[in-house]
C-alpha cells in the first residue's frame, strides 16, 4: 500500500481533534476519520429541532485544559466559553438554594440554612481548590507506566508536589481519594440542603451513589476547572460544546490536518502485529504509519481489531475494564421559561446550573434503584439553560434546556435492550420531576429529546453509554487507564495507538488525553 | 499512688498488656476503667444472671505470639475452627481461600510501615513485597467492590455470599460499594478463632502481680495539661498528675471528650457507624444443626446489599447476615447480626427490638429447644456499655484513610494513643498496648521525674 499519511485518527470527538491538531502543528500530515457527518463526538452542537441548537451529549465546561487553549491557539478559531454565576438547587418549602460566584451573595444564601455552614463555605472552597491543583497537575501530565527513567522523573515531579504538604493535608488528600462524597462534607457541613448538591458533584458519570466511597474524589474533579484563570468555574461555550470540538477542528485544518466526515472505519489492517492501514465502510483503504485511535479501549481492540492480534492478558485486561454507563440525557425544546415554585419568575439564577438534589437520601434512593436494575423514578437532575446565556441557539423567544439525568443505568433488569421500550417512560419521569419545583413546565415543551445510555451507545459510541469512556474509579485512573500493560496511549498492536478518555486521564471535556497522546506520539519520532 | 508514672485510659486488652510491661519496667502504672470489671469488648459478659458470653467481637482474631515474647508468658495460641454456611435453611460448606490471604499479607506488609518510623527489617520487607509487583494487583483489587473482586476471582455463588458476612463488621459498607476488596483482603489474613475471653483475665492477673494498680469504675472526664504536665481529671473533677498518659480508648472517645476540642481541629471526625447487634441465648442443649462452632448465615448477595440499604436509611433489614457462634460446654449462643443500623427513628424502642429478635430467629431452622435465657446488644448499647461512640466493635471504620491516619502524630507531649501504634503489627493480639508501652519506655529515660 501506498503509505502517505503519518497518522490517521479515527473518530473526530475533541480528543481526537486535539490529537490531530498538535500533531500537524508538528508539521505531520494527519487525516482524520469520522463516522458522523457532524465533528465533536460526545462534545457535538446540533439543530436537533428547527431553530433550536443543543450541546447533544456534555454540556459544561471547565476542565479544558488551558495549555492546549494557549498552545494551539483556540481563541482564534471560534473557542469561547462564558463562565456561569450560580447554582441553583430548588426545593420543596424553602427559598432554594443558589451559590453564586460573588462570595458574600452565597454566604447570606447559605447562612439562610445554616449559619455554621456559610462560614465554612469559603474555608471549603479554598482547599478543595488547593487539593485541587494538586490533582491537576496529575492530569496535566501523561501517568508513570513502569519504571523507566521518564516514569521516574514524572513521580519525582509528582511527590514534589506532594512533599510540600503538613500531615493533615496529606490525610484530606488520602480521605478525598477513598471516602464517599457525603463522609467528606460531613466534616465540614451540618446543612443537609448544602450538603445534597455538593455531593451531588461526586456522583456525576459513575455508578456509584453519594454514600458510595471513592466518590469525594469526583468531587475534587470539580474544582480542578479553569476559565481564564479563575480556578473551579464552569461555563458554556458560545454555540454549544460543539463550538469547542469546532476550534480544534479548525485549528487542526489551519495546520494541514484532513477531516473526513461520514468515514465509518470498519477495520483496522494488522500484519506482523503491526497496524498498517483502515478500512473504511465502503470499502476504502487508508494506509498510514500510525493509527491513533479515539474510540474506547474496547471498541478499539476488540472493534476494530481481529481477535487473534490481541494477546490474551490485554484481552483479559479489557474485559475487566468497567463502563457500566449510569446516566442519560433529556433535551428540551421549550417556549417558555421554567417558573420554580420557590423563586418564581425569571432572574439569575436560571444562568446557571440547576440541580434537582433536596437532599442526600433522596440521591442516594435514586441510586439504590439503579442498583438493581431500573432508572430512578425521582433522578437527579442537573439542568442548564444555554439560551439565556447566548440566544443564538434558540429562536426568539424561545430556549433551550438540557437535562443530565442520573440514574439510567446501562444494564437493566431486562437487559440493555429494554431501554427501547422504556425511552418514554424515563422521559416522563425526569418532566415530572422538573415539574414537581416548576409546574407548569409541561406546557412549555414543545420538543423532546431523549437520549438513554443506550442511545449514548448507538449514537456516540460509547460503550455501555459511559459518558467517561471508563469508569473513573481510583483503578482505571493513572498507571491503569485503561489497564496496567495497556496505558501510555500504545496497545499491544505496534503502530495503534488510543488517545480517548479511556486514557490517561480520563473524561469531563478536558482535551488532556488527546494532548498528552500526541505528545507521546511526536516523542517517537514519527 | 499519688502521682503515677504512667496512667492507662481504658482496661481492655491493650490497656492491660500495656500496664502488664510497663509496670514490668519498674514503672508506677495506674489504670483507670469506666466499667466495673476489666477486659473492655474481649472479657467475657454476663447475662441472664449466670451465662456469659466470650466478648462482643464477632472475629477475635490474632496470635498471642507477640505478648508472649513481650511478657515472658506461656498462653496458648487460640485454634481456628471451621464455619459452617447457612444458606435459606441449607447448610453448605465455607473454604478458605489462600489467594486471598496471600493479597491481603502483602498489603498488609504495605500497610505496616507508618509514614516514618518504620524498623529497617520492616522497610526492607515493604520494599520487596514493592518490588515482587504485588503493588499491581493491590492497586487493581483495593478500590474493588467486593462483588467485583469476586468477579476477578470467579467465584462460585455460595463463596461470594458468605465472604463478604465479614464486610459490615469492619467498615460501613454493603457487598457494592467500592473499597470493600480492601476490607475482604484483611480479613482473609486473620486467623478467625472462637476468641480469648480468659485471656483478658490472664492479663488482668499478670499485671496485677507485677505491681500495676486498677481502679474500676472510674470514668475519667478529660486529659489536661498545664505548666505542672500532663493529669486526667475523673468525672468528680479530681485531678491525678502523673508522667504519661496512654489511652486505649477508641479515636472518637479520645477526639469528642477527652481532648481539648482547640486540639483536635485539625483531626477530622472520626468514622465509628457500628452495625453489629450481639443476641445472646442460653439453652437447655443445643439444636443438632449447630454443629461447627461458627455458622455464617447468609441470605445472599444482593439481599446483603439490600440490608445495608435498610441501614443506610436506618431501618430493620427483613434479613440480614448473621454470625453464630456456640459455646458447646455452656449451652450459650451468641449470634452477631450484622447489618443492623446503629441507630433507628424511633431510637431502639422495645418493639422495634422484639422485631429485631424476631427476624434474626425467623433465619434460622428451628432451634427446637427452650431458651432459658436471652439478652440483645444493639449498636447503641454497646456504645453506653463500652463508651465506643458509635458503637462499632473495632472501636473505628477500618477504611484507608483512618488506618494511615488513625490520629495525629502527636496528642500533647507525654500523651499516647494506642491505635497509634496498631499498624505496625497487624493481626498481633496486643500490639497496640505493647507499642505504645515501648515508646513510654524510651522517651522516660529522657524526662526529668515529676517533683
Amino acid at each position: 500500500m501506498n503509505t502517505s499519511w503519518d497518522a490517521v485518527i479515527i473518530g473526530g470527538g475533541h480528543n481526537g481533534l486535539v490529537c490531530a491538531a498538535y500533531l500537524a502543528r508538528a508539521g505531520r500530515k494527519v487525516l482524520v476519520v469520522e463516522r458522523r457527518d457532524v465533528l465533536g463526538g460526545a462534545a457535538v452542537s446540533e439543530e436537533v429541532f428547527p431553530g433550536f441548537t443543543f450541546s447533544v451529549a456534555s454540556y459544561v465546561i471547565s476542565l479544558f485544559r488551558p495549555r492546549i487553549i494557549r498552545e494551539l491557539e483556540l481563541a482564534k478559531y471560534g473557542y469561547h466559553v462564558i463562565p456561569m454565576d450560580c447554582a441553583f438547587q430548588p426545593l420543596h418549602d424553602h427559598h432554594g438554594l443558589a451559590r453564586w460566584s460573588d462570595a458574600y451573595r452565597t454566604y447570606s444564601e447559605i447562612s439562610r440554612y445554616s449559619q455554621h455552614d456559610a462560614e465554612n463555605y469559603h474555608e471549603f472552597k479554598r482547599t478543595l481548590t488547593r487539593l485541587g491543583r494538586i490533582a491537576a497537575q496529575i492530569i496535566n501530565r501523561p501517568a508513570p507506566t513502569g519504571f523507566r527513567p521518564r516514569d521516574l522523573y514524572i513521580l519525582t515531579e509528582l511527590l514534589q508536589s506532594v512533599r510540600g504538604l503538613e500531615q493533615h493535608e496529606l490525610q484530606q488528600l488520602v480521605r478525598l481519594l477513598t471516602l464517599s462524597a457525603v463522609d467528606f462534607l460531613d466534616e465540614w457541613f451540618e446543612s443537609e440542603i448544602l450538603k445534597a448538591p455538593l455531593s451531588a458533584s461526586g456522583i456525576i458519570g459513575t455508578f456509584q451513589g453519594v454514600r458510595s466511597p471513592g466518590t469525594a474524589y469526583v468531587l475534587l474533579h470539580h474544582y480542578m476547572g479553569e476559565i481564564d484563570g479563575a480556578f473551579r468555574s464552569w461555563g458554556f461555550a458560545r454555540g454549544g460544546t460543539g463550538s469547542v470540538s469546532l476550534a480544534c477542528a479548525k485549528a487542526a485544518q489551519a495546520h494541514g490536518a484532513v477531516i473526513r466526515t461520514n468515514a465509518e472505519v470498519t477495520n483496522v489492517c494488522v500484519q506482523n502485529n503491526r497496524a498498517i492501514g483502515i478500512v473504511l465502510a465502503d470499502g476504502e483503504e487508508i494506509s498510514a504509519h500510525r493509527i491513533v485511535s479515539n474510540l474506547d479501549p474496547r471498541r478499539t481492540l476488540t472493534g476494530l481489531v481481529d481477535a487473534a492480534h490481541l494477546p490474551e492478558d490485554a484481552a483479559d485486561a479489557l474485559t475487566r475494564f468497567k463502563y457500566r454507563g449510569s446516566s442519560g440525557k433529556v433535551n428540551l425544546a421549550l417556549n417558555g421559561l421554567p417558573n420554580f415554585t420557590c423563586r418564581p419568575g425569571v432572574g439569575d439564577h436560571l444562568r446557571g446550573d440547576i440541580a434537582i438534589a433536596p437532599s442526600i437520601d433522596y440521591l442516594e434512593r435514586a441510586f439504590d434503584e439503579a442498583k438493581y436494575g431500573a432508572f430512578s423514578s425521582r433522578p437527579f437532575i442537573n439542568a442548564v439553560i444555554p439560551s439565556l446565556t447566548d440566544p443564538s441557539i434558540a429562536p426568539p423567544g424561545k430556549h433551550v434546556m438540557s437535562c443530565f439525568v442520573q440514574y439510567a443505568p446501562y444494564e437493566l433488569a431486562d437487559g440493555p435492550e429494554a431501554w427501547s421500550s422504556q425511552r418514554e417512560a424515563f422521559g416522563q419521569a425526569v418532566l415530572d420531576t422538573l415539574e414537581e419545583f416548576a409546574p407548569g413546565l409541561r406546557d412549555h415543551v414543545e420538543h423532546m429529546q431523549i437520549l438513554t445510555p443506550l442511545d449514548l451507545e448507538r449514537d456516540f459510541g460509547l460503550t455501555e453509554g459511559n459518558i467517561f469512556h471508563g469508569e473513573l474509579s481510583l483503578n482505571q485512573l493513572l498507571f491503569q487507564r485503561p489497564a496496567w500493560g495497556l496505558a501510555g496511549y500504545r496497545t499491544p498492536i505496534r503502530n495503534l495507538w488510543m488517545c480517548g478518555s479511556g486514557t490517561h486521564p480520563g473524561g469531563g471535556v478536558m482535551g488532556a488525553s488527546g494532548e498528552l497522546a500526541a505528545k507521546a506520539l511526536l516523542r517517537e519520532r514519527i | 499512688m499519688q502521682k503515677p508514672d504512667v496512667i492507662i485510659i481504658g482496661a481492655g486488652i491493650n490497656g492491660l498488656a500495656a500496664a502488664a510491661a510497663l509496670s514490668k519496667a519498674g514503672m508506677e502504672t495506674l489504670v483507670l476503667e469506666k466499667r466495673a470489671v476489666a477486659g473492655g469488648l474481649s472479657a467475657y459478659h454476663t447475662f441472664g444472671d449466670r451465662y456469659r458470653i466470650p466478648g462482643f467481637r464477632p472475629y477475635p482474631g490474632g496470635t498471642v505470639n507477640m505478648l508472649n515474647k513481650a511478657l515472658g508468658l506461656t498462653l496458648p495460641e487460640p485454634t481456628s475452627n471451621t464455619t459452617a454456611g447457612l444458606r435459606d435453611r441449607e447448610f453448605f460448606e465455607v473454604e478458605t481461600l489462600p489467594a486471598l490471604a496471600d493479597a491481603g499479607n502483602a498489603l498488609k506488609t504495605l500497610l505496616g510501615v507508618p509514614l516514618r518510623h518504620a524498623s529497617l527489617r520492616n522497610k526492607s520487607a515493604w520494599l520487596t513485597t514493592l518490588l515482587q509487583m504485588r503493588i499491581k494487583d493491590l492497586a487493581r483489587w483495593i478500590p474493588l467492590s467486593c462483588a467485583d473482586l469476586f468477579d476477578e476471582f470467579d467465584f462460585r455463588e455460595t463463596q461470594r455470599c458468605t465472604l463478604a458476612v465479614p464486610l459490615s463488621v469492619r467498615t460501613f459498607a454493603g457487598p457494592q460499594s467500592p473499597f470493600g476488596a480492601l476490607q475482604l483482603l484483611l480479613h482473609a489474613t486473620e486467623n478467625v478463632s472462637n476468641g480469648h475471653a480468659s485471656l483478658a483475665a490472664e492479663l488482668e492477673a499478670v499485671a496485677r502481680s507485677s505491681g500495676a494498680v486498677l481502679r474500676t469504675g472510674t470514668q475519667v472526664k478529660q486529659i489536661r495539661s498545664d505548666s505542672k504536665g500532663v493529669h486526667v481529671l475523673l468525672q468528680d473533677d479530681t485531678p491525678i498528675h502523673t508522667r504519661f498518659i496512654l489511652a486505649t480508648c477508641s479515636p472518637a472517645m479520645l477526639r469528642n471528650h477527652l481532648l481539648d476540642p482547640a486540639l483536635v481541629n485539625r483531626w477530622p471526625p472520626v468514622r465509628s457507624r457500628g452495625t453489629c447487634a450481639v443476641l445472646a441465648l442460653a439453652m437447655d442443649g443445643l439444636p443438632d444443626w449447630l454443629s461447627s462452632a461458627r455458622t455464617r448465615v447468609t441470605p445472599g448477595l444482593i439481599a446483603q446489599e439490600r440490608a445495608f440499604d435498610c441501614v443506610k436509611y436506618k431501618t430493620i433489614p427483613p434479613q440480614q447476615t448473621l454470625e453464630i457462634v456456640v459455646q458447646q460446654e455452656e449451652s450459650t449462643v451468641i449470634i452477631y447480626a450484622l447489618q443492623t443500623p446503629f441507630q433507628t427513628g424511633d431510637s431502639w424502642a422495645e418493639p422495634t427490638r422484639a422485631l429485631l429478635i424476631e427476624r434474626i430467629l425467623n433465619q434460622l431452622p428451628d432451634l427446637n429447644r427452650p431458651i432459658l435465657a436471652k439478652q440483645l446488644w444493639v449498636p447503641t448499647d454497646i456504645a453506653d456499655e463500652f463508651g465506643v461512640p458509635g458503637g462499632h466493635v473495632l472501636h473505628f471504620e477500618r477504611d484507608l484513610d483512618q488506618l494511615l491516619f488513625p490520629a495525629p502524630d502527636c496528642l500533647f507531649p507525654s500523651v499516647y494513643w494506642s491505635g497509634h501504634f496498631a499498624n505496625r503489627e497487624l493481626g498481633q493480639i496486643g500490639a497496640a498496648g505493647l507499642g505504645a508501652a515501648r515508646k513510654i519506655m524510651n522517651k522516660r529515660n529522657h524526662m526529668p521525674k515529676l517533683s
